[in-house]
């Protein structure tokens, strides 16, 4: 037993980086070992979360129901005075909601995660990777809630779906690489300083009307401005076309900023690990 | 050695803030500066900051079981948390060889709503044991629980012992190349104790290098081979178990020593009904005197020249001037060799003439009373006193165990009613372990048990005996050797 090759372990005080590709092996090294452990913190996160509720499953699609709610209120007042959406306004806007809770899932669930798992993360070494990994399935799991009440509501006023909407996972997953990596580059600060989550409600207000989520992009005035530099524009109305009309004219947009977020996700994880042995220090207990 | 060292500490330090703003501000300019590779490893400390652990080097080899004490804030939390790689140090080296595991957080990860069963899969994932292998053994991790009919019951209906049982339990399962354990054994009913304790008994063979933090002197001098006595920060000792606990004892007894001395009076005088009765009972005797001019009185004789006697102050009749300890050669001192003779030397001063004062000292330990050297059992010292004086009490081979102790000295009148003075502590001083091999200490907790147990230690035999045999197989007989 003793004969055996011993892995050997060396913590300093000397920065990560300077040992670049040791710190990758390690990264990915954890990534492979968490999934079960993430198989887990989800499994019990979301038994946790609808087991002790009397409505169940209805939460994941309450939000977006009352926000379309919202907006089909202005519409019905005329207080928006948009362009034609070419399908039923219900129906566009609860397509525009789920996508959007997709993305505000995403953002909000790595920090959301790791302050609840504060007790253990202070206590012990398992791979963190596994709280990002449960912070993605747990939004993937309420989106496909929201997915049902889409289908549902699609198929209530007859909007029809052409075989090339399958290709709508593709913005779809880019707005879930946004959301997680914007989360994950939030998570530092956001244990640290809890101001970050106080704010992100009041930032996921401001988004949600700074994006093309009820209404389709605006042709002038300053929102127009602000819409057409928001990287979710391209998504959500990728996505929202695609699933239409099966084409849509915010590829490249889209494929710009996915890769963008692809490369920061991966940044944002080193720094998430390089962060979390100084965070836990901060955290006390 | 080093080359077997499953776990090595060169040098390491690691300093913390003491307010949490200015600490957050530090961790986010920590973090800037690990990104950007310019973290400054000098060791130096800033504003606000401690060092929560200084200097400490030292190595565990497989198959040896070191303990960690120190009173609280010491630093042996943090240096676990070192160990198992949770927060970097801030200067200073850490080999960690094979497997690591800690058994620090009981039931890590448990969901209130959940039953048992289901936490148990979730707390063994966190552990970093696999689903296979609690498949395989979740019967065996019920049964050390013992709480088989809970087991589908949610977590939160558990009292705090069950779920401490069940996290336990689970952690048992782990088989690390080193393990990391931090106080978790004082959990659970008594009996469950004595099973955890077996259970570190089986780990401490199992070959492991482990690493033990405990309050529990009575586990380090029991379990571990090695201990390390954490001081703010600093390493104090780091040694062979048991000398290092007996160490430590003494340096506790010799704090609590000194603090018992800073506190100086510690028992407040009380005025009971009986005292006043004898003061109004003399006083009344007292005109009764001056206005007859009857020279008779056997009490207050004519020349007793008294000041009127304050009620409130009882101390006006006999003054307690000073008290010492003084040892065989009459050296006066505050610590003596274990069965030593000790002399108590009471000097008093009576302002009148007081008839057959009872004195009376009464030793005690953490304010529980051990015994009395009292003339209200043994009888009357001379018919009368007055004015200056001393009263000496000699106790030969005094059989009290190593420890602090404390003693009271009241005086009460002929009667043994009234109280003379204020009942105070008057002295304290400490038994220490030398000449502790008058009497053998050959079981595996000895060193504490005498320091720590029950103050006074007689002599005694064991005997053995076997069925029905009248005669015993084994005769032990424990005493003082003279």
């Amino acid at each position: 037993m003793s004969n055996r090759i011993l892995q050997e372990t060396v913590y300093t005080s000397e920065a990560k980086l300077r040992t670049p590709f040791k710190l990758l092996i390690c990264m990915f090294k954890d990534l492979i070992s968490s999934r079960e452990l993430a198989w887990r913190l989800f499994v019990r996160d979301i038994s946790t979360k609808y087991r002790q509720t009397a409505l169940g499953y209805f939460w994941a699609v309450f939000p977006p129901l009352m926000q379309s709610l919202v907006f089909i209120l202005l519409d019905s007042s005329q207080m928006l005075a948009m362009e034609e959406t070419g399908i039923p306004y219900t129906a566009y806007v609860i397509m525009g909601t789920v996508f959007f809770g997709l993305f505000t899932d995403a953002m909000n669930a790595p920090l959301k995660l790791i302050n609840a798992s504060k007790t253990m993360l202070v206590k012990i070494n398992f791979p963190r990777e596994a709280l990002i990994l449960a912070a993605i399935g747990e939004t993937l799991f309420s989106f496909g809630i929201k997915l049902v009440l889409l289908f549902i509501t699609l198929i209530v006023f007859r909007v029809p779906i052409k075989p090339a909407g399958l290709f709508a996972f593709i913005p779809l997953a880019g707005l879930l690489i946004m959301g997680i990596m914007i989360g994950v580059l939030l998570v530092p600060a956001g244990a640290l300083f809890h101001d970050l989550t106080y704010a992100l409600v009041l930032v996921n207000t401001a988004l949600m009307f700074s994006t093309p989520v009820g209404f389709p992009p605006p042709k002038e005035g300053l929102l127009s401005l602000v819409i057409q530099y928001n990287p979710l524009t391209p998504m959500i109305m990728a996505a929202r076309e695609l699933l239409i009309k099966g084409t849509s004219s915010y590829m490249t947009g889209m494929a710009l900023i996915m890769s963008l977020s692809l490369v920061l996700l991966f940044i944002g994880w080193m720094i998430f690990r390089l962060a979390l042995p100084i965070v836990i220090e901060r955290m006390g207990g | 050695m080093e080359e077997n060292a499953l776990v090595k500490v060169e040098g390491v330090s690691k300093k913390f803030c003491r307010k949490l703003k200015r600490s957050l501000w530090y961790g986010l300019k920590d973090l800037t500066g690990e990104i950007v590779c310019l973290r400054n490893s000098e060791p130096v400390l800033r504003p606000e900051e401690f060092w929560s652990l200084k200097d400490v080097s030292f190595a565990v080899k497989r198959g040896e079981m070191l303990g960690l004490i120190g009173q609280n804030g010491a630093g042996k939390s943090t240096l676990l948390k070192l160990l198992h790689g949770l927060i970097n140090p801030d200067s200073g080296k850490i080999t960690m060889r094979g497997r690591v595991q800690a058994l620090i957080e009981l039931g890590a990860g448990f969901s209130p709503i959940l039953t048992g069963r289901e936490n148990v899969y979730i707390n063994a994932s966190i552990l970093g044991i696999s689903k296979k292998q609690i498949d395989q053994t979740l019967p065996h991790i019920i049964e050390f629980a013992g709480i088989e009919d809970f087991m589908d019951t949610p977590v939160q209906n558990y009292s705090s012992g069950m779920k401490a049982r069940l996290g336990f339990s689970v952690i048992t399962q782990l088989d690390p190349d080193v393990l990391l354990i931090d106080e978790v054994l004082a959990v659970g009913d008594t009996a469950f104790q004595e099973k955890c304790m077996r259970r570190m008994d089986v780990l401490r063979k199992s070959n492991k290098a482990i690493i033990f933090v405990t309050h529990s002197l009575y586990q380090v001098e029991a379990l571990c081979d090695k201990a390390l006595w954490l001081e703010k920060g600093r390493i104090v000792q780091y040694g062979e178990a048991s000398d290092i606990v007996r160490d430590y004892l003494d340096n506790q007894e010799r704090r609590a020593m000194s603090e018992s001395q800073a506190e100086g009076v510690t028992y407040e005088g009380r005025i009971t009904t009986a005292t006043r009765a004898y003061f109004t009972a003399m006083d009344s005797e007292k005109n009764t005197v001056d206005s007859a001019k009857h020279g008779n009185d056997s009490l207050f004789p004519k020349q007793g020249k008294s000041p009127s006697p304050d009620p409130h102050n009882t101390s006006d009749l006999l003054e307690i001037i000073k008290v010492e300890l003084v040892d065989a050669e009459e050296n006066v001192c505050s610590e003596f060799p274990f069965l030593s003779d000790i002399t108590v030397r009471i000097y008093y001063y009576a302002k009148r003439r007081i008839d057959r004062p009872l004195f009376n000292l009464r030793f005690l330990n953490k304010d529980r009373s051990i015994f009395e050297a009292s003339m209200l059992i043994d009888g009357y010292g001379p018919d009368w006193v007055e004015g200056q004086g001393m009263v000496e009490c000699e106790i030969p081979k005094l059989p009290l165990t190593p420890k602090v102790y404390n003693i009271l000295l009241f005086v009460r009148s002929s009667e043994g009613i009234a109280d003379l003075t204020t009942m105070r502590t008057v002295a304290n001083f400490r038994i220490t372990d030398e000449h502790i091999e008058q009497v053998p200490l050959l079981g595996p907790m000895a060193v504490n048990h005498l320091r720590q147990g029950s103050p006074v230690y007689i002599p005694r035999t064991w005997r053995f005996y076997n069925g029905e045999c009248p005669k015993p197989i084994k005769t032990i007989e424990v005493g003082y050797e003279s």
